[in-house]
């Protein structure tokens, strides 16, 4: 596959609207693509360019019909085998290609680890700024500002792009809210030409197994333990019942209260890793503030 | 591969984040007298690259881009094992963000005719995570990134990781040269053997390579990173107080107040 080639003379005037990288698994859209479409809708609206929505993968349905409802104005679909499942090779150089040939201004990707993987090998070739786990977007001082913790949240790093595009950002769920679907909304659905073949890919997924675990991401309420907890969880499955919530724990006191307590082992789910990318209590996602597992009883 | 892989592991020094405080009559930042250490994920990349040496052979060679005393997380890794480390360092990479950092160190990487690159998957100081796939990017290799293991397969030429994604995990072999990024905590990174802990501080010399040595001195720095920090404030802290309470409804309750 190609290597990246450094471009540094880009005429950012020929760049216009705002892209939404719609990540699905198997037809299931990541909810933050939602979310991003909304945020996507009034950043289009402000800066007066179309919102543009970009799936990729095999047999695609409906999530069309569902991005020009939440927002798009054109849904650009790539359809074919080698995107389904994900792999960062085959879509980075898709990506590469749409960019190279349309040109938007901005590219909103979400902070899943899909995304995150997506977001960094995307931005290279396109030599595009990209600005990660952004909770502020919005035009200023006639620019587009991105803005993001930084030091675990105790400040607040306002990123510009001003001479590359497109300008990518990605955001974390539960950021922004997603706005409800309007099925009266009228948009362009365009199957764009494939320039992968499977046989230029470097990977290969040989087994996937989601589902098994609560996505923490996507709860409103999560109960977390660590070390603290010493094995005993009890406590934490009380207060999720009272609050409705999920409970996930570090991966040490998960595997701890897995083996010290064999009454209660088969409720709390080995863990299949961590599905961590939650925004926790603070606004500020860091690796120090990461790390926590998900228990299913 | 009878001699096993080239295994390059990629390590950052980052101020302690438990150091860096904010000036209470200032509201700025205070960096400057935080502790400079290795980055905690690094640990765990360090530990997969000597697995991966222990499993296959081949050699372990960390590096890392920064100022000269950046050469004291190379020590770290030689101490833990690697055979060697590489500093690379210049003033032309002052300033650079995640486009020209990976850059110089895919060259390196290159240079140093890798299998097999391994870092974190994020640092604590500005955890972007984009480093590690911009490494594979830059030089058109796979990438595995927020890897839990790794398992050589030297007679495919390839490697398998196990990944976390949301709610899950996935296998997935990857053709060599790849860029893996290890997941924060996902193995246990061993202590320093005394001998080579004292050999990495007293004996062990870092080779140094600047912006021209890579062929990089046009496209790092400042001037080629797309993105430039715009303005910085610091947060409102959150207020916080503290209470007990007796029963899981009582807090439930209380979380309620303020949701
Ligand atoms: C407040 C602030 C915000 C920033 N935000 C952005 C931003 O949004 N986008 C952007 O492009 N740049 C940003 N930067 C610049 C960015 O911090 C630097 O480019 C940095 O050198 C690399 O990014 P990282 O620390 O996030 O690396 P990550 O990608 O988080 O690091 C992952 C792994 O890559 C390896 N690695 C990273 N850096 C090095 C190195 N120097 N030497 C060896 N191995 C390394 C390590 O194995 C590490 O564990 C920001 C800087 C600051 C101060």
């Amino acid at each position: 596959m190609m290597a990246a080639t450094g471009d540094t003379d880009i005429d950012v005037e020929a760049y216009d609207d705002v892209w939404v990288f719609v990540e699905q698994h198997d037809g299931e859209v990541a909810s933050v693509a939602w979310e991003l479409l909304t945020k996507g809708r009034d950043l289009a609206d402000e800066r007066g360019e179309d919102l543009v929505a970009l799936v990729m993968g095999e047999d695609i349905d409906s999530i069309p019909e569902e991005c020009i409802a939440r927002g798009a104005d054109r849904v650009l679909v790539a359809d074919d085998p080698v995107f389904e499942p994900y792999r960062s090779d085959p879509y980075g150089e898709q990506f590469r290609y749409l960019v190279e040939e349309r040109k938007p201004a901005i590219a909103l990707i979400g902070g899943t680890h899909t995304g995150r993987d997506f977001a960094g090998r995307v931005a290279v070739p396109n030599h595009a700024g990209l600005t990660a786990d952004c909770t502020e977007l919005e035009m200023a001082n006639d620019r587009y500002e991105m803005r993001r913790p930084a030091f675990g949240g105790d400040a607040l790093a306002t990123i510009i792009c001003p001479d590359h595009r497109p300008q990518m950002s990605t955001v974390r769920a539960g950021v922004f809210p997603a706005a409800e679907p309007d099925p009266d909304r009228e948009g362009e659905v365009i199957d764009v030409e494939v320039v992968v073949e499977e046989d230029d890919t470097m990977t290969e997924v040989l087994e996937r197994d989601v589902g098994d675990v609560a996505d923490i991401t996507d709860a409103d309420v999560v109960v977390a333990g660590g070390m603290g907890t010493e094995g005993d969880f009890d406590p934490l499955w009380e207060l999720a019942d009272a609050l409705d919530g999920t409970v996930a724990g570090t991966r040490d006191a998960v595997d701890e209260a897995g083996s010290n307590r064999p009454d209660r082992s088969a409720k709390l789910a080995r863990p299949s890793g961590r599905s961590c990318t939650s925004r926790p209590v603070s606004p500020a996602p860091s690796s120090t503030s990461r790390g926590w597992t998900t228990a299913r009883r | 591969m009878d001699n096993g892989w080239n295994i390059v592991v990629c390590v950052k020094q980052v101020p302690d984040a438990d150091d860096v405080s904010i000036d209470p009559d200032t509201g700025r930042l205070n960096r400057s007298d935080a502790e400079a250490v290795l980055n905690s994920p690094d640990y765990n990349a360090i530990e997969a690259a000597l697995s991966l040496r222990e499993a296959g052979g081949g050699t372990v060679t960390a590096l890392t881009m920064g100022p000269p005393t950046a050469g004291e997380v190379l020590q770290v890794a030689v101490g833990m094992g690697a055979d060697d480390g590489v500093l690379l360092t210049d003033r032309a990479f002052g300033g650079s963000d995640t486009w020209p950092t990976s850059l110089a160190l895919a060259r390196a990487a290159e240079e140093l005719d890798a299998d097999v690159v391994l870092g974190g998957e994020e640092t604590t100081d500005s955890s972007t995570g984009q480093v590690p796939p911009g490494i594979a990017a830059h030089n058109g290799w796979a990438q595995l990134t927020y890897v839990e293991e790794l398992e050589a397969r030297p007679e495919e030429d390839r490697l398998v990781a196990r990944r976390d994604v949301e709610g899950g995990y996935e296998r997935v072999a990857a053709e060599l040269p790849v860029v893996v990024a290890m997941g924060f905590g996902e193995n246990t990174p061993r202590t320093a053997d005394l001998h080579r802990k004292i050999y990495a501080e007293t004996e062990f010399e870092p080779t140094e390579w600047d912006a021209s040595d890579l062929g990089v001195e046009d496209e790092v720095g400042m001037a080629a990173s797309p993105t430039q920090v715009g303005g910085m404030a610091t947060a409102d802290p959150v207020p916080r107080e503290q209470s007990m309470v007796d029963s899981a409804d009582e807090l439930a309750e209380k979380i309620g107040e303020v949701r």
